[in-house]
């Protein structure tokens, strides 16, 4: 698959005497057609990650590459290829969609009668066919996004940057666009890159994520990669129900095998924290004290948990 | 390049239509319209053009103030400009369409305030001009147009390094009130402090007098005073210095005569405004405007 982003060592660091570091070595790809989440608490250096991508800031150090263009020397280059939904955005309140599409559409070489067709078709496209001559100053958030990711579409890319789509607006509305978003991905081959603060909401539409926190890159893969990590760090949950003995007994027997970090007994059975290969042990340890399993469920840990878990919280 | 130059254009037009269609320009545009207008008129009865001319001078800043205070603080404060970063334009496009949609308006201005005072003229007196005081009220025009730039470009300036709206505009009024309005009484202040004498030592004050006429250098009203007029200050209160030739409409001196005397006043509201632009686009460019 051709790499469509690229960054190699990305760092940016603010203040005086640089001590404040945004982004931290950040080396990642995206390939071609790809979702890409881009996930981190706030602060964590998503914002700061785009704007060195579309050549906003200027890195520190290391080197990045976007549709193969560099990005602290061809700036306009990529910018011509990409479109993107910068948060916070602002667009003019006296203009109308139409009017403000319009002059985004004026700075690309676009023959004027395809730049008034494709504002109408992009504006209805994201939903917001009722209120194409509708002044700007009066939409609200959801409609201000939705604008937003018209905008960043003017120049048909083939990169898309969404800082936080969805922030800020309703269910519904973020359900719509997330769907817009895959859409694009699956008919046009759209690569999107776009950053969130919460996994269960980019899980659905991305194909790999990258979770980052206080700067650095912590984890790359897609949701279940990123749940094995989890559990290869800390263990699998497990939910374990004995027939023909007593549960305390299995507990202190499961106690002694080294693989299992803790076990508690509970109404609904008992509860253990194993490492991920442990199993033919456990269930091996159990009959051999003299007990049958009955139930033996790996707990399937919830996004949130495996995102607060990778960032260490 | 090419792109480079259509984004200027499309970003200046775009500055124009906004100025033009904002109420605020409006307003100013029918207040100023309007003494001007008055002015002429009482031109009828005694009262000199000098008269609307000051008027212009005095007040037309604050309309060069208007179109330049907002100009980048709006953007960046509402977060228009990191939108329009990822877009495939260089920030001194940005700037260059701004100011040029800026002075766009302001030609606008200054040829309605010409054609108000000229129309009004014509009413009064009843008869067209000839051809040469066409061109005299054309470079007029452009004394005008060069005066106001100063103010455009200082608001420009205070909107490129003021965080906010009201920022910019309160340092611009108080650069106009300085310049145009009180300037005048503070040159004869400053000059009665140096100097310990006044205007009314009428025996001993020639050294008053060369101190009052030197500070009145400092500012663009002088300049255009002396350009268009002939005077050495039109801000309210002033000392006034009257030259031989009185300025671009003084019929009695060929417009070669009246550039040899005057060139160094028009070069000088210039250069005021190109250092003021310049100043502008280097702090612009090393801005960190994202946040
Ligand atoms: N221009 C700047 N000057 C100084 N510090 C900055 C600057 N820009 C960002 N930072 C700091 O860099 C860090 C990362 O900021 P960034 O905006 O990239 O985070 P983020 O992941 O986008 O957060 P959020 O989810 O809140 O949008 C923060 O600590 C922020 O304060
Ligand atoms: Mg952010």
């Amino acid at each position: 698959m051709e790499t469509m982003i690229e960054t190699d060592g990305l760092t940016k660091s603010f203040g005086k005497e640089n001590e404040i570091v945004a982004v931290d070595s950040l080396t990642l790809q995206v390939g071609a057609g790809e979702i890409f989440g881009f996930v981190g608490p706030n602060g964590a250096g998503k914002t700061t990650t785009m704007k060195m991508l579309i050549g906003l800031l200027e890195p520190s150090s290391g080197s990045g590459r976007v549709a193969g263009f560099d990005i602290v020397r061809e700036v306009i280059r990529i910018r011509e290829v990409t479109g993107v939904l910068p948060e916070p955005a602002g667009y003019y309140d006296n203009l109308t969609a139409r009017q403000n599409l319009r002059f985004y559409g004026k700075l690309y070489d676009i023959e004027e009668k395809d730049r008034e067709e494709r504002v109408v078709e992009l504006l209805k496209l994201v939903g917001l066919g009722h209120a194409i001559d509708q002044k700007i100053g009066g939409f609200s958030t959801g409609m201000l996004k939705r604008f937003g990711l018209a905008q960043a579409l003017i120049n048909e890319p083939s990169i898309l940057f969404l800082d936080e789509p969805t922030s800020g607006i309703d269910p519904l509305g973020a359900q719509e666009m997330r769907d817009l978003v895959s859409n694009l991905s699956r008919d046009r081959g759209v690569t999107v890159f776009l950053s969130s603060h919460s996994m269960t909401e980019v899980e659905e539409i991305c194909d790999r994520i990258g979770v980052i926190s206080k700067g650095r890159l912590i984890a790359v893969g897609t949701v279940e990669e990123l749940r094995d990590m989890v559990r290869e760090k800390e263990g699998v949950s497990y939910l374990l129900e004995v027939s023909g003995l007593a549960a305390k007994e299995v507990a202190l027997a499961l106690e002694r095998i080294g693989r299992v970090h803790s076990v508690e007994v509970s109404d609904g059975g008992i509860r253990l924290l194993a490492d991920k290969g442990a199993r033919m042990e456990i269930a091996e340890v159990v009959k051999r004290s003299g007990g049958a399993v009955t139930r033996f469920e790996g707990e399937r840990m919830d996004l949130q948990r495996v995102f607060l878990r990778l960032i260490g919280a | 390049m090419k792109q480079n130059i259509n984004n200027i254009f499309t970003i200046a037009q775009k500055e124009f239509a906004d100025n033009v269609w904002s109420p605020r320009f409006a307003v100013l545009m029918f207040i100023f319209l309007g003494i001007s207008f008055s002015y002429t008129y009482k031109i009828k009865f005694g009262s000199s053009f000098i008269d609307a001319v000051q008027t212009i001078a005095i007040f037309a800043p604050a309309i060069g103030i208007a179109l330049g205070f907002d100009a980048v603080v709006k953007e960046r404060r509402r977060n228009s400009l990191n939108v329009l970063l990822t877009h495939p334009v260089f920030r001194d496009n940005i700037i260059t369409g701004k100011i040029l949609g800026a002075m766009m308006t302001l030609a606008l201005v200054v040829f309605l305030v010409i054609a108000v005072i000229t129309g009004t003229s014509l009413i009064i007196s009843g008869k067209l001009a000839n051809f040469s005081e066409l061109s005299r009220l054309f470079i007029f025009g452009i004394l005008t147009f060069l005066y106001l730039l100063v103010f455009l470009s200082i608001g420009i300036f205070t909107s490129v390094i003021t965080k906010s709206e009201i920022n910019s505009l309160t340092c611009g009024i108080i650069a106009w009130l300085n310049l145009c309005v009180v300037f005048g009484a503070t040159v004869m202040i400053i000059a009665t402090v140096v100097t310990g004498y006044s205007l009314f030592d009428m025996d001993d004050n020639q050294q008053f007098r060369e101190l009052t006429y030197d500070l009145q250098k400092l500012s663009p009203i002088h300049h255009y005073a002396e350009a268009s007029i002939g005077v050495s200050d039109l801000s309210m209160g002033s000392i006034i210095n009257q030259e031989t030739i009185k300025g671009v409409l003084d019929t009695s001196y060929t417009l070669g005569e009246w550039a040899g005397e005057f060139w160094e006043n028009v070069v000088v509201l210039a250069v005021i405004s190109i250092v003021l632009i310049i100043l502008s686009y280097l702090i612009f460019l090393r801005q960190d405007i994202t946040r």
